[in-house]
């Protein structure tokens, strides 16, 4: 038989963790793996090796996701520790912290009017919303929301719907496990507990089996490649080379903690809070429980002993009883992510500092379009391997530049912040783009692709949040329509205290899903 | 609020209850929740219909009083105007709970709060003997039976829900005299659904004994001119 007739039958998924579940359990709902003469979903878990665990930000694609793959959301918010959020706050990127007045901004999910059908952000930034009243609370409701500590919806809204946009923040650790409970018991994937010893290739370099320690060989046609961080197949087996970006994005370690709420009712934010610091900066998660919290920074800028005090004075944490566990970051990509028959979706592909939720939402994306796509032979793969490795490329490349973004803008005086600024660390993709946004407003040309990771509005909340410096006055009258304007600004004004009359705390109806759970219709 | 305590024929040996129907806590409210068992007698009177408990979310059927939130068109002061008072609002102070160490045993409680608790008006439940009185015999019966009308009717919406048999639609109202408006969030029986719905789930609703009350709920709908028609005749009245 002609090896590129061959069938695509087995898929086999090396590495459990939130990757190698989600991606099972996309896979496996999209090619109806539990009906008969269906593709096939194995992920082989080693049961001696942790997971990594950190990422607890998504992005409101999750509803969707977690929607499509069956699983009910009060069950996830229920078994994951899970929380709402509405976006995330920076604090004291502008400028160093003033001790009367830190800087803060939002880039939050939803605003009021779609930037794509009338673009207010060039009518903010000739002041017709009026001349103290940020960017964020011209256009959306939602940053007061977030200040007043409120939900993005209803214990009476639908499952998955929304008032205003929302994600998760999640337990990673538990989600992988709530993920693989539904994609064995429900979705039809087969779970074998091994550790893999030695992946095999056939003449033509594809991978035709992996053997274990435990239950000897597992074989399959296509393989994906979740094994974190030591890339066992895409890296080790194919030597796809690393392509390090330590010369954009100059954070190289991590620092987490988790910290206990002070109280069962204690209050929990519906933002990602990441707060800038002297080399790096600090994440702060609200779970049910608990607050996850991490120290982001450049080792080749600070000293782990004093990363370490500043993450302990940011929680309190003078005694030092918290205890801090140390992850090294590769920061960058594999130059490709699909080779032959074997994608890389996770750690083993890219990693970059967690700064935007990134790291599961491009999970998500990878799972998607790897089902999209689904090649059914051998020959029907290359094609694929090829527009999934120009996708992920161009994604992973706007997601550098949209983080390095933040870091572009700010005024901080630090060597760490300085540095960031120096040319030669800036992509030259992000310096093009700021140039002609200096002088035009962001308009939804910027954002034809359909694999565009962020969208419009997240670069309009940052840019305008940090102040950056935009020129129109020699184009204003190409925006005439003031009066409409105007009064799109004013129904925001009264959506968002319509909005904010309706929602409940944040807390509150974290108890009330625990308690109640939210209806299907 | 409530504060439900086990009934002990020593601490409660003086208790009197003086049962009440109460009416005028309804006055400000055009939705009231109905066990499965009264869809057939409250159908006759008004819509009954399903819908979201504001503070938990959860879908209850409910008998429609009015057009808006604090409209009770059944309601005169205290007084009752229909032929069928709902069990919701004829409350009794003796419930009955699950044990805390035996789900399957009943125990009876008392809301010590409850304006119809007193020692001074009512019938005794326990005698000085602390025996059980025959007015607190029925009432245990009576509490046992609102458990389980209670349990069975969220069974049928748990069904109603699984099979997708609920969908939400606004009515909308043209009053006589008043610019229309539309009621929202309010849940009716899909017909449609229940027209396609397969041989066995049908049977399933069948056995469960749950048809008559999901025709009772279909029928009701024509109800709602009724309902129209009482709002005109109280605004002809007060004007």
């Amino acid at each position: 038989m002609n090896v590129d007739e061959l069938r695509i039958e087995q898929v086999v998924i090396v590495g459990g963790g939130t990757a190698g579940w989600l991606t099972a359990c996309t896979l496996a709902k999209n090619l109806a793996s539990t009906q008969p003469g269906a593709i096939q979903v194995c992920v082989v878990e080693s049961p001696d090796i942790p997971t990594i665990g950190v990422g607890e930000g998504t992005w409101p694609t999750m509803r969707r996701t977690l929607e499509n793959i069956g699983l009910d959301e009060t069950e996830f918010i229920r078994e994951c520790s899970a929380t709402f959020k509405q976006g995330s706050q920076f604090i004291n990127w502008k400028q160093s912290a003033n001790t009367d007045q830190p800087h803060a901004y939002y880039n939050l999910f939803s605003s009021i009017y779609n930037p794509a059908d009338f673009n207010l952000a060039p009518y903010w930034a000739l002041g017709h919303a009026g001349s103290d009243i940020t960017y964020a609370n011209a256009v959306s409701a939602q940053g007061v929301a977030c200040d007043r500590g409120l939900a993005p919806k209803k214990i009476t809204t639908r499952s998955y719907d929304a008032v205003q946009s929302y994600a998760y923040h999640l337990d990673a650790g538990k989600f992988a496990e709530l993920l693989k409970r539904h994609a064995t018991e429900k979705l039809g994937v087969r779970m074998v507990a091994a550790n893999v010893t030695q992946v095999n290739s056939d003449e033509d370099g594809f991978i035709t089996d992996v053997d274990t320690k435990e239950h000897g060989k597992l074989s399959g046609q296509l393989f994906v490649d979740c094994t974190g961080f030591r890339s066992l197949l895409l890296g080790d087996t194919m030597q796809i080379p690393f392509k390090d970006v330590n010369d954009v994005l100059l954070t190289d370690t991590a620092m987490a903690v988790q910290v206990p709420h002070a109280s069962k009712d204690a209050d929990i934010a519906c933002v990602t809070k990441a707060t800038a610091q002297e080399a790096g900066w600090i994440w702060d998660i609200g779970l049910q429980n608990r607050l996850g919290v991490g120290h982001v920074y450049s080792s080749a800028h600070i000293s782990d002993e004093k990363a370490e005090q500043q993450l302990r004075t940011y929680c309190d944490d003078l005694s030092g009883e918290l205890s801090v566990r140390k992850i090294k970051m590769r920061v960058g990509y594999r130059e490709k992510f699909w080779h032959k028959n074997c994608v890389a979706i996770g750690l083993s592909a890219a990693f970059v500092e967690p700064l935007e939720a990134s790291a599961i939402f491009l999970v998500e994306a990878a799972g998607n379009m790897l089902s999209d796509l689904f090649p059914r032979t051998r020959r029907a793969m290359a094609h694929t391997e090829k527009k999934f490795n120009n996708s992920f490329r161009f994604r992973w490349d706007k997601t550098i530049d949209f983080i390095k973004l933040h870091y572009y803008l700010s005024s901080r005086r630090d060597p760490f912040w300085r540095e960031n600024k120096q040319s030669e660390t800036v992509p030259d993709s992000l310096l093009e783009k700021l140039d002609a946004w200096s002088q035009h407003p962001i308009s939804k040309y910027d954002f034809s692709d359909t694999n565009e990771p962020f969208p419009h509005e997240s670069y309009q909340y940052i840019l305008h949040g940090m102040g950056f410096e935009q020129s129109l006055q020699s184009s204003a009258p190409t925006f005439a329509q003031v009066a409409q304007a105007k009064m799109y600004f004013a129904n925001v004004v009264k959506a968002t205290e319509h909005i904010c009359r309706d929602l409940p705390s944040h807390r509150s109806l974290i108890d009330k899903v625990c308690q109640y759970g939210f209806q299907k219709i | 609020m409530t504060s439900l305590v086990a009934l002990n024929s020593d601490a409660h040996r003086n208790l009197m209850i003086d049962i009440q129907d109460q009416v005028d806590v309804a006055k400000k409210h055009n939705l009231l929740p109905v066990f499965m068992v009264e869809f057939v007698p409250s159908a006759a009177q008004c819509p009954v219909v399903f819908a979201k408990n504001h503070e938990t979310g959860q879908i209850r059927p409910v008998i429609m009083t009015g057009f808006k939130p604090d409209e009770n068109l059944f309601c005169d002061g205290d007084k009752w105007l229909g032929r069928y008072l709902p069990a919701s609002l004829r409350p009794s102070p003796l419930i009955a709970m699950p044990d805390k160490n035996n789900d399957e045993k009943l125990v009876i409680c008392v809301d010590e709060k409850s304006p119809m608790v007193s020692t001074e008006k009512g019938e005794r439940i326990f005698d000085d003997e602390g025996n059980q009185t025959e007015f607190l015999k029925a009432q245990t019966q009576l509490a046992a039976e609102m458990r389980a009308h209670g349990l069975q009717t969220l069974e049928l919406v748990e069904t109603l829900v699984e099979f997708e048999l609920l969908k939400t639609n606004p009515i909308s109202v043209t009053p006589t005299n008043a610019p229309p408006f539309n009621v929202t969030g309010l849940y009716f029986v899909d017909e449609k659904a229940l027209g396609e719905l397969s041989p066995e789930k049908l049977a399933e609703l069948r056995d469960k004994g749950y048809l008559r009350a999901i025709y009772a709920s279909l029928m009701s709908l024509h109800r709602l001119d009724d309902l129209m028609r009482r709002r005109t005749d109280q605004e002809t009245e007060a004007a």
